[in-house]
This record gives structure tokens, sequence and C-alpha cells, in this order.
């Protein structure tokens, strides 16, 4: 069976890409990087703009006047390209970042921190379940030397260096279970594209 | 040179085709092995079966396209579940290709399950902002997308004008390949007090494993593993579990690589010790 | 010293925007809720800008690159992006042609360019994943016990990897996972705060 041109388009763009690590770097490759760069971020522009247009334009001009004042800032940042004005582009960017620090500074102390003592806070002897007793004093110490181990401000002496010591072992561990997780994400990209040369080929011998 | 001279030398190409031809293999000859299911993933479905038919759910794709590969099953399989349930879906995107995504993946499986654009679902597509975006739509998504993705006026969208905030939603569902989760658990959970649950890429399973453990997320799915458990609970096995065999043949390549680098790195030292 | 050029301005928008969010969310006073509400719109129109000037630049400096080198792949680059952004905005995202363009160009490549990095896992962990000290191997440990529970084969060869694999997830690497999660949180809140009484001048105020 003949495959459809989408597959062949599929097919010819993922060799091409693929072709930079099974081979070397070459025009086929340099010409899809370029395709992939430039769709993408043209998409990027054209979800922006329709953002832009949702949020911002269509309600400005449907007479909600005071969202001049963010459109007027955000014209601004392209005064960064000017030397005499460039300093009005910090205004905008002061805005966006005034809000982002405000907003993740009031999720963070609950979220992060509210709740994660809390759950930290559980009872480390549990009576007839030494499994048990064993799990709630590793997950407490780990989380006790690990804060320690940040804790640049405070020597602490021999005691204190050996608590560190355990933090960092304690952070090696989530490390290596980051790395078998990373592991786990990067392959499934080569899965997905293992599935389709095995579908088109197969495709191709049907 | 020695045979551990040679190992120790190997042109990474030759790892690069091992690795993609026994990726391939599961494709064509499927090992077709049993799979346990993670409490993850069972306490992901059943957070979902106790939805109610006209309950709205907000459907966060916080994914490219790239990370199709990984969710794609997940993505499938929860719109399944939500449509056989009668359940309403409002998605909104953080990132630029997640409008595409849902249109490719999602889209498809409520309109073959009849749902009515509008009525049932809608999709809103991107919005810039990231936290900030997350945080405003909880507080009036009308304000934030005055138009959906087609560009249609969103208060003339009749599920819009009932789910306008926080207060209409029952839970979220991020397919999250960010830091969406922490926005949504800091932004809806924290403050709202609504349920928010995560289909992350497995490398931000780990990130976000100590919010679901306190209760700031409800339900997380551990990646490409989590999506095809979730596909066999719901009874629909598809992307993620064809995938499933691949990946495992992937992760063996990395684990014997790291073997045979430490069997040369070991020989290069014993020998030089030797020396 | 010109107004345009105070650093005090962006400095004082970026206390009084952060400011404002934090203190709408310890009080239920509906006017301060209503105007960090306004605010974080303002924010959301200004990213959408932001993200424009983003294209601006890419745009300039391949314009450049096609002038100097006369680069093709510059060229299709930058005549792939604008093609994007002309069918995007002049149709729609939702159209079928838009859609067409998506999902059989930019989603190959997509998943192809984000494979790669599944390639140099592979020759990373052959080249530098070494048990060199205790620490290294530690996290190879951790990393091997957590690929092996991940995966059905995994089971079937070692069936206790699962139960093991999860616990080491689940306790032990929970203790290093939290302790990084609220050392995390602490020291965005200090940026935050720093940026409250206009210590973090970095973004706004060169």
């Amino acid at each position: 069976m003949i495959p459809a041109l989408e597959s062949w388009v599929a097919i010819g763009l993922t060799v091409a890409v693929l072709s930079y690590v099974l081979y070397r770097e070459n025009p086929a490759y340099r010409m899809a990087e370029a395709l992939f760069v430039g769709i993408s971020l043209g998409n990027v522009v054209v979800m922006a703009v329709r953002s832009l247009q949702s949020s911002g334009m269509n309600p400005l001009l449907g007479g909600n006047l005071t969202l001049a004042i963010p459109v007027a800032l955000g014209l601004l940042l392209f005064t960064v390209y000017s030397k005499r004005l460039g300093k009005l582009s910090q205004w905008p960017v002061a805005v966006m970042s005034g809000v982002g620090v405000g907003l993740a500074i009031r999720g963070a102390a609950h979220t992060y921190i509210y709740d994660q003592i809390k759950a930290s806070m559980q009872p480390v002897i549990i009576w007839g379940d030494p499994m048990a007793t064993l799990n709630a004093v590793l997950v407490l110490a780990g989380v006790v030397s690990t804060l320690t181990y940040f804790l640049f401000t405070v020597e602490g002496g021999a005691g204190g260096a050996r608590v560190k010591t355990t933090g960092r072992y304690f952070m090696m561990l989530f490390f290596g279970a980051m790395f078998g997780q990373v592991a786990m994400t990067r392959i499934t990209y080569i899965t997905g594209r293992a599935q389709l040369l095995v579908q088109f080929l197969t495709s191709l011998l049907t | 040179m020695s045979a551990l001279e040679r190992l120790a030398k190997m042109d990474r190409r030759v790892m690069y085709w091992a690795m993609l031809l026994l990726i391939a293999l599961p494709y064509a000859v499927p090992l077709g092995l049993p799979m346990q299911i993670s409490t993850y993933s069972t306490e992901f479905k059943t957070t979902i079966d106790a939805l109610a038919p006209g309950d709205v759910v907000l459907v966060s794709m916080d994914i490219g396209l790239g990370s199709v590969s990984e969710l794609g099953g997940g993505i499938i399989a929860l719109a399944k579940q939500l449509s056989a349930q009668g359940v309403k879906v409002v998605a909104v995107s953080t990132v630029a290709e997640g409008s595409l995504v849902f249109d490719q993946y999602f889209r498809p499986v409520l309109t073959s399950a009849g749902y009515g654009y509008g009525v049932d679902y809608v999709n809103l597509g991107y919005a810039a902002g990231d936290e900030t975006m997350i945080a405003s739509i909880a507080e009036n998504m009308r304000e934030v997308y005055s138009r959906d993705y087609a560009g249609n006026d969103a208060a003339s969208l009749p599920l819009l004008q009932a789910a306008d905030d926080y207060s209409a939603y029952r839970l979220v569902v991020t397919f999250d390949a960010g830091t969406a989760t922490g926005f949504y658990a800091r932004q809806w959970q924290a403050k709202y007090g609504t349920p928010v649950l995560s289909v992350p890429t497995a490398v931000n399973f780990s990130y976000f494993y100590p919010l679901y453990q306190a209760g700031s997320v409800e339900a997380i799915l551990n990646g490409p593993r989590g999506c095809a458990e979730y596909e066999q609970l719901i009874g629909a096995p598809g992307l993620a579990n064809q995938g499933i065999d691949a990946l495992s043949m992937g992760q063996l390549v990395v684990i014997a690589f790291i073997v045979l680098g430490n069997v040369a790195f070991v020989g290069e030292r014993l020998r030089r010790r030797k020396q | 010293m010109s107004l345009i050029n105070r650093r005090e301005i962006p400095i004082a928008i970026g206390v009084a925007a952060c400011t404002l969010v934090i203190a709408s969310y310890f009080t239920d006073n509906a006017s301060l809720a209503s105007a960090s509400g306004s605010l974080q719109l303002w924010g959301i129109i200004i990213a959408g800008f932001a993200t424009l000037l983003g294209l601006f630049s890419y745009v300039a400096y391949n314009g450049r690159q096609i002038v100097k080198k006369r680069s093709v792949y510059s060229g299709v680059a930058v005549a792939s992006a604008l093609g994007t952004i002309a069918i995007g905005l002049a149709l729609s995202p939702s159209s079928s042609q838009y859609s067409w363009l998506t999902s059989n160009i930019l989603t190959p490549l997509s998943m192809s360019v984000g494979s790669f990095i599944g390639f140099f896992i592979v020759s990373a962990a052959f080249r530098t994943f070494r048990a060199r000290s205790l620490e290294a191997g530690i996290v190879l440990a951790a990393a091997a016990m957590i690929m092996l529970k991940n995966m059905p084969v995994g089971e079937y060869l070692l069936p206790g990897v699962l139960p093991l694999g999860n616990w080491l997830n689940d306790i032990v690497s929970l203790g290093g996972n939290r302790g990084f999660t609220i050392a995390f949180a602490v020291g965005a809140i200090i940026a935050g705060v720093r940026q409250i009484l206009g210590f973090e001048r970095g973004r706004v105020a060169k």
C-alpha cells in the first residue's frame, strides 16, 4: 500500500532530523532545523497575537478603556532598541515581574512551605508497625538533613557536618531517582519516532 | 588495543543505532508483558469516576506537540473517560502548542462521543502569562478570554456563561511538561480548594511528587507508565500501551550502557593500578 | 537625570505591583481584590507583547544573517515563520490549513528534535555515569532502580523491583525531594522580599 502524502512528509522530516545523531550534520538536517525553528516561532506568534486580541485589544476596542494602559506599557517594551528611550522598556518589565513575584510569594508560602511542613509533621514512632516507623524516620531525616545542608550561615561543628553529609546522601538518592525519570521522558520521544518508522515500513511492505 | 580499550572508545553512533533498533523491535514483535497498576493511577481514575454528568472540568494543556509521544495516551484516555461520564470540558493552555494538542488529540474523542461545541466543551486556546494567567482565569475567565480558540465571542458560548470562574469547576486536570502543576496547586487548590490532578512528564513527576504526597495535588500519573496504566484501568489500551514495551527496551539499553561504561571504567582503573 | 532614566521608577512600579498582589490574598477587601485582578490582566497583556518582542528580535537577527552570510537556512527559518504567521492570522489557527501545517510538519519535527536528548542520555550513561565515589554510586543505584521499576520488563526479570523501587521513590527520596522543595520556596520568597524592598534590581534597573 502506498502511504499518504502526510506520511511521506512526516517520515522525510523525521529521517532528516535523526540523520544528525545517527550520521552527522548535513544539509537535510539543517533545512529541517530551520523549518522547525521557523514554524515553532510562527506558531508562538500566532498564539500570542490571538491571546493579545482576546484579553487586550478586543475588550479595549469594545470600550474598556483602562486596558489602554497595559497596551501602552506593552508597546513600551519595543523601546529597548532605542538608545535614548531604552530605559522605558523597564517599566512594563517591572509590572510583569512585580505581579509574578507577588503571585509566587503568596502561593509558595502556602503550597511549598506550609503544606510541605505539615506533611512532614507526622508521628515518627508507630507502635506495632516497625516498617511504618522506619519510613517516617527516613522521611523526617531526609527533610531535616537536606534543609540543614542549605544552612550556609551556621557551621554546627562535627555533628552539623555529619547531618549535612547525610543530607547530601539523601539528595543524591533524589538526583538518582530524577535521572531514572528523565531517562523515561526522553526515551519516549524516541519510541514515538521508532513507531512511526516501523508503521511506515510495514505499510510499504504490505 | 584491548577489548576494554575498544569498549571505552566506542563510537557514540553505535550506541544511537543500538538504541533506535532495539526500541523499534517491540513495535514489530510486541512483548506484551503484564504490568502492575500503581496506586497513583488507581486514585487518578477513581477521582474522575466520582464526577457526575454535567460537572465541568478545566483541562489545561500545558505541553507542546513533542510531549505527545509521552502523554498522548493519557490525553486520549482522559477524553474517553470524561466523555463516557458526560462531564463538560473547558480547555485552556499556558503553552503556545497546547491548543494544537487539544485540537489534534482531545477534541476528536469528544466530537465522536457526540459532544457539542460551546455547550459540552470549549477550547479557549493559549493565553500568555503562565502563573498570572492561571490565577486570573480562576477569578474571571472571560476577562482573560474574550474570544475562544476559533475566534468566537466567549460570552456567546453557553458553557462559558455558566463556568466563568473557579466556583463552577469540580476539578482541574493539567497535562504538564513544565511548571503548571505547581501554579495550579498554588493558585487554585491553595486559594479556592479546587482539586488539581496532574499528568506530568516523567521527569516532572519527581518534582510534583511532594505536592501530591502533601495533598496539594489530588492525583497524579507517572508519565508514560502512568498513562499506560490509566488506559488499562479504563479498559481502552491505546498509544501508551503500544509504546510501553519499546520504553522498556530503551531503559534496558540505558542500564546496559551504564553497566558497560562502569566495566570499562573499573577495567581501566585495574590496568593502571597494575602498571 | 531625566524622568525616563530614573531607576527608582521601575523599582517603585515593581514594589507596588508585588505588594498589591500579596495584600489582596491576605485580606477580603473587594476593591483590593479587583485592583489585583486588573493588574494580573495587565501582566497577561504585557506578556503577550513580550512574546512579539521575541519574534521581532529573532527576525532582526536572522535578517542580518541573510544579508551578511546569504544563509539559505536563515532564509528558510524566517520564511517559514512568516508563512505560519500569515496562515494563522489570515485564516485561523483552527482552520484546516493551519491544522495540516502543525500536525504534519511541526509535530514530527518537534518530536524528532525532542528525541535528541534520549540519544544523548545513552552516551552520557556510558561515558560519564560512573561509580567514582559513594555519592556517584548512590545516584547510579537509585537511577537504575527507578528505571527498572518503571518498565514491565523490570518487573518480569526481577519480581521484587517494583515494591522496592516504589519504596525508594515514595519514601527514601521523598525526604531529599521535600527538603529541596522547601529550600526552593524559601529562596523564591527571599528573592520576592528583596524585590519588594527594592534590592533586586537585576531585571529592571541595570
